[in-house]
């Protein structure tokens, strides 16, 4: 170590702190005065929520800093009660008769807020509500000092055997008789019942024709039926190995019958039918219309005058095509050297020149078309006929005194 | 199966505005509709109303058969004039009355 305090400086470092002096060099001469002294240390209060701090003296040693607190008691709580935090001289306290108010008793707690003792209590069980059925009565209400009990009701009607017994419900053998409950039963549809005697039995209907009977061994028997016999049309016996079948001829067409067969049904009184059978109908008219020798006109196909007709399909069961023939004749007088044509709608069918030296009386020629009126004519239906003869290219004095036509209808079911 | 019939005729008679007259048949058994304006008449105003369309016809051909004399006289009389045979001369003219005076 070295030498100190000698008449050399001390070669030991001394260094001030914070609020100290060092002073000299550590020789005999200078020796090393440590002493407080420099700028004094500042001391602050800061407050917390809960806590209230104060700071006096100024740090002198005579006047030391003091740093003291007092705990803040919030007298108005946020949740709007009592602050019960309270402060006395040795700290802060709570008394327990202080908390014990706050405490309430609900449903199967009992509190005593004197005493602050909480204790379950069981509760107050709802009572039990019972009510008997036409058969069970119920008795009890489902306590220790009452169980619920459930006991039969026996009708006291006379003759019932049903008894309660310690081993439980029992009709007691030979109580209910046999006629006391053959009232009880009857009979439904295919069976017999002897009320006096109890055979219940199997009753075959009596209609004629049934074949339900009873077998040799007291069973039910329907006999094996016997073969049927067939007539004309009809061929099989009914059985699996022989059904009923109609008799049909071969189909000699090449057309399948599923497309152009006809129908067969069975009539209002029982026979088969098959289509109606093609039919053909004709109706005619015919009119001769005379006139007071009127001039023939110059010009072509002017229509002299127009014949009408109506005809019906009179079939109740199929259309019919209508093949129409029309025919019309025109009677002219044709002095020499007159000349007229005549037609029907806009053909001119034949024309008449007298080239002679004499008039030529009545000159007519029938005129003859035919053609398809209707395509299809329904059962009942009407169809109209306008037919215009026509005259012309008259010269020479001409004259027509008379149109005879005639139509025919041919009509064919479809 | 039916048996055909023939389809028995209705007779119509028909009188028209227009001065003409029919007589119809048809085989229907409905009255025909009409093509202008008319009526149905009975068979006695028909044959009425035809004799005097008859009446007028035979008039006409009357007046037809008439000029015809007249014509053909008048060619035969001058195919005669000129030198034609009389048989000749009706033959060209169709005159069928008394041969010309020499």
């Amino acid at each position: 170590m070295s030498k100190c305090c000698g008449p050399s400086p001390c070669n030991c470092r001394v260094t001030a702190g914070p609020g100290v002096t060092v002073s000299g060099n550590g020789s005999a001469a200078l020796p090393y005065v440590v002493s407080a002294g420099g700028a004094a240390t500042a001391v602050e209060a800061a407050d917390t929520p809960t806590v209230d701090t104060t700071v006096t003296g100024t740090g002198a040693a005579e006047d030391p800093y003091v740093v003291s607190s007092t705990v803040i008691l919030d007298p108005a709580p946020p949740g709007g009660g009592d602050n019960l935090v309270q402060a006395g001289p040795d700290g802060l306290y709570v008394e327990c008769e202080q908390v014990r108010g706050c405490l309430v008793a609900g449903t199967g707690i009992a509190y005593d807020p004197g005493t602050g003792e909480i204790s379950a209590t069981g509760g107050a069980a709802e009572p039990l509500v019972t009510e008997d059925s036409t058969c069970i009565a119920l008795t009890g209400d489902g306590t220790a000092g009452a169980p619920l009990t459930a006991s039969p009701i026996l009708d006291p009607a006379p003759g019932n055997a049903l008894t309660c017994g310690p081993d439980g419900l029992l009709v007691t053998p030979g109580a209910v008789s046999c006629d006391d409950v053959r009232g009880c039963l009857s009979a439904g549809d295919g069976i017999a019942y002897d009320e006096d005697t109890g055979v219940i039995s199997a009753r075959p209907s009596t209609d004629a024709g049934n074949t339900l009977t009873f077998g040799g061994d007291g069973g039910l028997l329907v006999p094996a039926a016997e073969p049927l016999e067939t007539g004309c049309g009809l061929t099989g016996d009914g059985t699996t190995g022989a059904p009923l079948t109609l008799v049909t001829p071969a189909w000699p067409y090449p057309c399948t019958p599923e497309d152009n067969g006809t129908p067969v049904v069975c009539d209002a009184n029982g026979e088969l039918r098959g289509a109606p059978e093609s039919r053909t109908y004709f109706d005619q008219f015919t009119e001769m219309r005379d006139y007071e020798n009127l001039p023939v006109p110059a010009g072509f196909d002017v229509v002299a005058d127009t014949f009408t007709w109506s005809y019906t399909n009179p079939d109740p069961c199929r259309s019919v095509v209508v093949f129409l023939e029309r025919e019309a004749d025109v009677d002219f007088d044709l002095p020499a050297g007159a000349g007229a044509a005549a037609g029907q709608d806009t053909d001119e069918m034949n024309y008449m020149r007298n080239t002679g030296t004499t008039t030529i009386l009545d000159y007519h020629v029938h005129g003859t078309k035919v053609y398809r009126h209707q395509v299809a004519l329904a059962p009942g239906a009407t169809a109209n006929v306008s037919f215009p003869v026509t005259i012309g290219r008259g010269v020479g004095g001409a004259t027509y005194n008379r149109i005879q036509i005639f139509l025919r209808a041919m009509m064919h079911t479809i | 199966m039916t048996t055909p019939v023939d389809p028995e005729v209705t007779t119509y008679y028909v009188l028209f505005e227009d001065g003409s007259a029919s007589v119809m048949t048809t085989t229907t058994g409905e009255e025909p509709p009409l093509a202008k304006p008319g009526r149905f008449v009975d068979r006695e105003e028909y044959e009425n109303r035809q004799a005097e369309i008859r009446a007028a016809r035979e008039a006409h051909i009357a007046d037809l058969q008439a000029e015809d004399e007249r014509r053909t006289r008048e060619d035969y009389e001058a195919l005669i004039a000129s030198g034609i045979p009389e048989a000749t001369a009706r033959r060209l003219s169709g005159y069928t009355g008394p041969a010309a005076e020499d």
